[in-house]
């Protein structure tokens, strides 16, 4: 009998097919998880009410108006609900339970690439709610602030968006890796993903140079969303982050993805290694 | 082609046959492993999970895998598979180190986990299936016909439409077989697969997998502590104890080896009746009497049961008696007791 | 008397058992902690003596931290570990036991939260009140005060989230009710900006609803209002919440009986 599986081909279409499959088995029940989307999106309106209500009480904060800061929120929910959509279930608690019971092992023996095989058989539905009340509420801040939507600031806005969602999405891998090597400790990159991205929110230059330095240079937050939004807004930016740096921004971003990707093959070797 | 469905009895003396040196003309996969070794780091220091072992697999065999919990069975199936790099040693798969080649050999290999599912739990199984076949790439007529050929072998018909969450036990562990050959693996491993199974569903994965071996001539090894999957299926067993095999052969040639011991039980009519063995009942001992009952040890090849069963009933009245056939576990437990090693060509 | 007690130290010990979770919660704390006090200090910087509706900036400061440090005891990680236990059928067992199962699993949620507290809330609390100035109780009173009033919001939080979990008496997706409520906690509760901030109408329902015995009471009482009023309407939250928590409770049990579990 000749070989029935043919040795190569095929590619990136497996994948998709994987992420439909995953996400047609949630949805055998659809109003479940639609209540979970809305409330994820929900979540997102409040927190950028409450500070759209806050900063208008004080008039300005750091010289940011209240929309142009709810911009700033609006984008980094929107890249952080892109991001988790395909990262969330690689968070240390799901990923080390998975590993535990060892439906990883599983996973090796697939011909796949496991990494990918992850992102795509677990793709979380439900964060789509998190992006589109995101894109929503860029939309009303650009509205508020006078952004022109030109094609390059189109570019702008969906670079940010990207960016983010990649930072995010290569935390959660880091936090994968991690998890290789060290169960609980892990659970320190959800500071990141959830922490960074509150963070991101609020114009980098209200905190102190520590904070400062760590999320425009090591976990480039800032230069993802707050560096296109001053881009956005027109804005020149303070001095050692000015708007200029859009170009950086990109690069920034597949540097940190790089060495996320270096960390999953480091972590995978150590468990193939020592069976963990 | 024989269908294996449920419901049809298995052939005793198939796997008889089937035990012939396998044709090396087959599509099966070789298996090469030389001084293996894999060591863990524990609390308490080094830990050697598998301490060198080594054996060859010809292309076809059907291999029972067996030895007590931790004794490094999972661990040696996980360095065959390419989930383990070994500690020292070297392991060869159909030509590729597992590890190394890990994707590669994957599109040849299939597992089974007895516990665990490769399915996607709520989708129909026909859609399971359409992804394996986009998984390894089949073409879609190859893949039709195949599938045809699995679903009537394995009586997946009527199941085919069903959430795979909605199968029973049984049913889903054809389910799984299906899925794992299809893409026509050159090599299986399987973990348990008939744990937790009734009697009919044991029958008809065990009619399955000896048709696989027979007609595909894939190479099987079965991981499993149910003496009745190694005895209907296996030409060879391999133990593993403490991370080093302690047999490799086959089971008749185990047994005979190491003088494993029957129970005769009989319920006597008078439970304060003496039932004493003399020396025309060639070794048997009674072992334990409680009540109405007394178990009787002996061995196969000294003396059979009918011959047994004829000097009790001469000399008592019984009510009820049954025959306990020799547990793995037990030649086990007295393998690692460090009894002697069996003679050979017993 | 003495059963429940054995479960508060269970369940304290039982936290304490999870070292490592502490320190990433202590860092967690700490990393929104000082996010938000510079978000604050950014805003009162025009203005650092102007109170704005009714916070001053160490108000504002003292809300940030202890909102930190009531996160992890009102919205706990073991949130749905009781539903659970219900749709599994695992509380059955709870039912067949002699004694109080509401009162049991308060007093085991006591000794968790109170780990917690202890460990987790307190200490960035006082550490940030040794850097920044918060307007943290000085006098004893005062001090037991917010102590009192943290623990009066914890069991309300207990309560409220009893009725979440509930829901699991009647369906297997009991995570949905508490999914979409939970925007709506999370902005009126007061996490993310104090209710204070709220507009006139908006505020006042706030502080007439249990969200605000559960979150911003101890935060009132710690930066100065008169203590015995927010106290009391705590107590009273908790009497009345205990009440219908309780009364659910008899009616999901009745419901099983009825229909055969």
């Amino acid at each position: 009998m000749a070989e029935l599986a043919r040795p190569t081909g095929g590619g990136l279409a497996v994948y998709g097919r994987l992420v439909s499959a995953g996400v047609r088995g949630r949805v055998y029940r659809p109003g479940w998880l639609l209540v979970r989307t809305i409330g994820s999106g929900l979540i997102i309106l409040a927190d950028g009410f409450a500070v759209a209500l806050v900063v208008d009480r004080f008039g300005t904060l750091a010289g940011w108006s209240a929309p142009e800061v709810v911009l700033l929120v609006a984008l980094s929910a929107a890249g952080q609900g892109l991001g988790l959509l395909l990262g969330d279930r690689l968070e240390p608690t799901y990923f080390s339970e998975l590993v535990r019971r060892g439906t990883f092992d599983q996973v090796l023996v697939r011909p796949t690439s496991p990494l990918a095989w992850l992102i795509a058989t677990q793709v979380e539905a439900r964060y789509v709610g998190r992006l589109l009340a995101g894109v929503g509420m860029v939309a009303w801040a650009a509205d508020r602030s006078g952004v022109v939507w030109s094609g390059g600031h189109l570019l702008v806005a969906l670079l940010a968006l990207v960016c983010c969602a990649t930072l995010v999405l290569s935390i959660c891998v880091l936090g994968a890796a991690l998890t290789f090597a060290t169960v609980e400790g892990s659970e320190v990159v959800n500071i990141f993903i959830y922490g960074g991205v509150t963070l991101t929110g609020y114009p980098v230059q209200i905190y102190g140079s520590v904070l400062r330095f760590l999320f425009v240079w090591v976990v480039p937050f800032a230069l993802a969303v707050y560096v296109p939004a001053l881009v956005l807004l027109g804005r020149t930016g303070p001095p050692g982050l000015p708007a200029a740096l859009i170009w950086v921004s990109p690069v920034a971003t597949a540097g940190f993805t790089g060495l996320a990707a270096l960390g999953w093959r480091h972590g995978l070797r150590h468990y193939v290694g020592t069976g963990s | 082609m024989t269908p294996a469905v449920p419901g049809s009895r298995p052939d005793p003396d198939a796997g008889q046959r089937e035990r012939a040196r396998p044709d090396p003309r087959r599509r099966g996969a070789g298996i090469e492993v030389a001084g293996l070794r894999k060591e863990f780091r524990t609390r308490h220091g080094r830990v050697a999970a598998v301490a060198g072992i080594e054996f060859r697999v010809a292309p076809g065999e059907f291999v029972g895998y067996a030895g007590p919990n931790g004794a490094g069975k999972s661990t040696t199936v996980k360095m065959m598979s390419g989930v383990l790099v070994p500690s020292a040693g070297t392991v060869v798969v159909d030509g590729l180190v597992p590890w190394r080649e890990r994707r590669r050999l994957a599109r040849r290999m299939g597992v089974v986990f007895g516990q665990r599912t490769q399915l996607w739990w709520d989708l129909p199984l026909v859609d399971s299936l359409d992804l394996v076949r986009h998984l390894y790439h089949m073409e879609e007529p190859t893949w039709r016909r195949r599938l045809d050929e699995l679903a009537s072998l394995l009586g997946l018909g009527p199941l085919l439409s069903q959430p795979v969450r909605a199968l029973s036990l049984g049913q889903r562990m054809r389910a799984e077989l299906a899925a794992a050959v299809l893409p026509g693996p050159r090599v299986l491993f399987l973990d348990e697969p008939t744990i937790g199974l009734d009697v009919e569903a044991k029958a008809a994965v065990r009619g399955f997998l000896r048709h696989l071996n027979a007609a595909d001539g894939t190479t099987i090894i079965l991981t499993t502590h149910d003496l009745d999957d190694i005895t209907q299926l296996c030409s060879r067993l391999i133990i593993i104890d403490h991370g080093r095999i302690v047999y490799d052969g086959t089971i008749d040639d185990l047994h005979t080896a190491y003088g494993s011991t029957r129970m005769l039980v009989v319920d006597l009519a008078d439970p304060t009746a003496a039932l004493t063995t003399g020396p025309d009942w060639a070794g048997a001992q009674v072992v334990r009497a409680e009540g109405h009952r007394r178990w009787i040890r002996f061995a196969r090849d000294q003396i059979s049961a009918a011959q047994l069963v004829a000097l009790v009933l001469d000399r008592h009245q019984v009510i009820d008696l049954s025959i306990v056939e020799p547990d793995i576990e037990d030649v086990i437990r007295r393998i690692y007791r460090g009894e002697a090693p069996p003679a050979t060509d017993g | 008397m003495r059963a429940y007690l054995a479960l508060v130290s269970a369940g304290f010990r039982r936290q304490a058992a999870y070292r490592l979770a502490l320190v990433s919660g202590l860092l967690t704390n700490l990393f929104f902690g000082v996010v938000r006090t510079s978000l604050f200090l950014a805003l009162y910087q025009a203005r650092p003596e102007a109170a704005v509706n009714g916070l001053d900036y160490q108000d504002a400061l003292t809300y940030v931290w202890m909102i930190q440090a009531l996160f992890g005891v009102i919205w706990v990680s073991w949130i749905w570990e009781f539903p659970e236990s219900v749709r599994s059928g695992d509380f059955v067992t709870e039912l067949t036991r002699p004694g109080d199962p509401w009162l049991r699993q308060l007093a085991y949620e006591l000794g968790r939260t109170g780990q917690l507290l202890v460990f987790r809330s307190t200490l960035p609390l006082l550490g940030a009140a040794l850097v920044l100035p918060l307007a943290l109780p000085t006098t004893v009173p005062g001090a037991l005060a917010t102590v009192a009033s943290m623990l009066l919001a914890v069991v309300v939080s207990f309560e409220v989230r009893y009725l979440f979990g509930l829901a699991a008496f009647w369906t297997a997706d009991f995570r949905a009710p508490f999914s979409i409520a939970f925007p709506l906690l999370w902005l009126v509760g007061g996490f993310t900006i104090p209710v204070d901030y709220f507009p006139g109408p908006v505020r006042a329902a706030a502080e007439a609803s249990p969200l605000s015995a559960m979150v911003m009471a101890p935060i009132h009482v710690a930066i100065g209002w008169p203590a015995w009023p927010v106290l009391a309407g705590q107590a009273a939250w908790v009497v009345v919440l205990g009440l219908v928590s309780r009364g659910g409770l008899a009616l999901a049990c009745r419901r099983m009986v009825v229909h055969g579990g």
